[in-house]
């Protein structure tokens, strides 16, 4: 089980989860029509580096000006968290017409997933004070949000942030499967 | 359709349904408790899923 914070800061933080937070598929217009297509994930947790957010948030909301937006951030990386018991059997993102690949939880694959010996997932099991039931991080799924909306976004929908050993783990696990290398 | 929705269809709650007509009013149709679970637990299994949402927006030309 790991440990999360529940106490909310209003700078963005890595390690932060946030409900119901928005995808931008894409937006098109044609003939007079604009057409926008989101995604909406239940849950997704804060991956970008936390001295990257801490400089972005000095840039823009500290008092003290700084001489240049040097180190201003487009935007936040952000994973989703999936319901284990539908990763399980695939269905995580049957709404959105995706069927995925199943694992036997009570298996070696199973286990591997749990111990966080796979690559490409972290499970996380939160403590009983935090409302979300045992999940998985797909790293594969990863995606980018504005950081202004997402600041907006922290206001009503921070569940928590997971505490310091922990979101390293994420973190750290998260660079291994970017930069994994696939040998013939 | 509304697009907007969660969920893009009527509900379907399977091919038998539990509906209690009241005994005071007949007029009113009362779901049972079971059937509202069902529903709400329906509802709660969709959004805990990622789901897509489609916004279309008609550009009105500014003539002023």
């Amino acid at each position: 089980m790991i440990k999360v914070k529940i106490g909310k800061q209003a700078k963005i933080s890595q390690g932060d989860v946030y409900k119901d937070t928005e995808f931008l598929e894409y937006a098109i217009e044609k003939n007079g029509i604009v057409e926008f297509s989101k995604i909406v994930f239940p849950y997704v947790v804060v991956l970008t580096q936390d001295c990257d957010l801490n400089q972005d948030y000095t840039v823009r909301w500290s008092r003290n000006t700084t001489s240049n937006q040097d180190k201003k951030l487009f935007s936040v990386i952000v994973a989703p968290l999936y319901n284990v018991e539908h990763f399980y059997v695939g269905e995580h993102l049957s709404e959105l017409n995706m069927s995925m690949m199943k694992i036997n939880k009570k298996k070696t694959d199973g286990k591997k997933l749990r111990q966080n010996k796979t690559p490409r997932y972290h499970f996380l099991e939160f403590p009983e004070k935090v409302p979300i039931i045992p999940s998985v991080i797909d790293f594969k799924h990863y995606f980018t949000v504005n950081v202004e909306y997402l600041k907006k976004h922290k206001r009503e929908n921070f569940v928590c942030q997971l505490s310091a050993l922990y979101r390293e783990d994420v973190s750290q696990r998260f660079c291994s499967f970017l930069s994994r290398i696939a040998l013939p | 359709m509304n697009n907007d929705s969660p969920f893009s269809s009527e509900y379907d709650i399977g091919e038998t349904t539990d509906i209690k007509v009241s005994q005071e009013s007949r007029d009113k149709t009362i779901i049972s408790d079971g059937i509202r679970k069902l529903i709400e637990d329906d509802i709660q299994y969709k959004l805990s899923k990622p789901r897509r949402k489609i916004i279309r927006a008609k550009i009105i030309d500014d003539k002023s």
